[in-house]
């Protein structure tokens, strides 16, 4: 009798089913691993475009137009209405109003450090020229701005725009 | 075919929920503090300065009936190359930003283009007080004329003209 249920395939499948069951993994925790993972990523990326500085006084805002224009790639030079950057770095300091210092190295409109800025950075063709301008920044200072990189050998650019279409 | 046999249980290991939660709060503070925008590039050339003789005052005369060109100053705008229009269009109060006549401007584009079909070009010659705000909405203007849905192009290639 006892042969004949050691022997039963049902019973002997059954008894395999309650063994593996007890070596499972009982792992009460909830694999937040992945989700960490994409958390980070999301984090370092928002970090990396975080500027605390254009939070409460932004000293670059973008006019707002209804243009359409296909995207270049090229160098970025921002006039801002405390300094002029060029690929983050200050090139010229301003007034906090748009305005240039007075003592500011010139020859005529051209901008000494503008110009010996961005001079190297002149190719064969030239690169385009991405300016991105405040919008209460007067003429006077991009005229400027523009007249040096006309002299570093700079002719044709783009202005950067909110666009509202 | 998943294996289910033989799986070991490691035991726990680091503990990642306090750093989810900081991570649950940081990302949404600077989602909120983000600013999301379409930006667009306006094309645009320096002048040439030549190192020529200056034309007379009858070839000036001649040339600005041929060239288009707006100014903008601390008035208004004023328009060239057009013998039928008013060059003048002033600001509809205080000049400020808001208050130049785009409006008008947008018409006077439209009857410069219709006297220039060919042209494409358009210098645009601020004053050295206009904030870019106006120049940029001056060049977009001058770009292309956006009506009934539809977008004709009037003067892609504006030049900036800066005063020496």
């Amino acid at each position: 009798m006892s042969d004949v249920r050691r022997d039963d395939p049902r019973l002997r499948r059954q008894r395999r089913r309650e063994r593996a069951a007890r070596r499972l993994p009982t792992n009460p925790y909830l694999q937040i691993t992945s989700m960490t993972d994409m958390f980070t990523l999301i984090l370092a990326f928002l970090l990396s475009f975080y500027d605390p500085a254009q939070v409460d006084a932004p000293s670059l805002v973008l006019p707002s137009v209804a243009a359409l224009g296909g995207e270049k790639e090229g160098i970025k030079l921002e006039v801002r209405k405390d300094a002029v950057v060029l690929d983050g770095v200050v090139l010229l300091p301003l007034d906090g109003k748009g305005g240039i210092e007075s003592g500011t190295e010139r020859s005529g409109r051209i901008l000494t450090a503008v110009r010996d800025a961005l001079q190297p950075r002149v190719a064969d063709p030239a690169p385009t020229l991405l300016v991105a301008c405040d919008k209460t920044v007067p003429f006077s200072v991009i005229g400027d701005v523009l007249s040096s990189a006309n002299a570093a050998g700079f002719h044709d650019y783009r202005f950067v725009v909110e666009s509202t279409r | 075919m998943v294996r289910r046999y033989g799986m070991v249980d490691n035991g726990p290991g680091l503990d990642l929920v306090p750093m989810l939660s900081v991570m649950v709060h940081l990302v949404p503070m600077l989602l909120l503090s983000v600013r999301f925008l379409a930006l667009a590039q306006m094309a645009a050339r320096g002048p040439v300065i030549s190192a020529l003789e200056p034309p007379d005052a009858g070839a000036l005369a001649e040339q600005s009936k041929r060239v288009v060109s707006v100014e903008i100053d601390g008035k208004g705008f004023l328009i060239g190359g057009s013998a039928g229009l008013d060059p003048r269009i002033p600001c509809t109060a205080a000049c400020a930003p808001d208050t130049y006549d785009y409006a008008a401007l947008d018409n006077a584009l439209r009857s410069l283009k219709a006297d220039h079909p060919d042209e494409k070009r358009i210098v645009i010659a601020p004053g050295d007080d206009v904030p870019f705000d106006v120049v940029a909405r001056v060049m977009a203007e001058a770009r292309s004329d956006v009506s009934g849905g539809k977008a004709r192009e009037l003067f892609p290639e504006p030049l900036l003209a800066v005063r020496q």
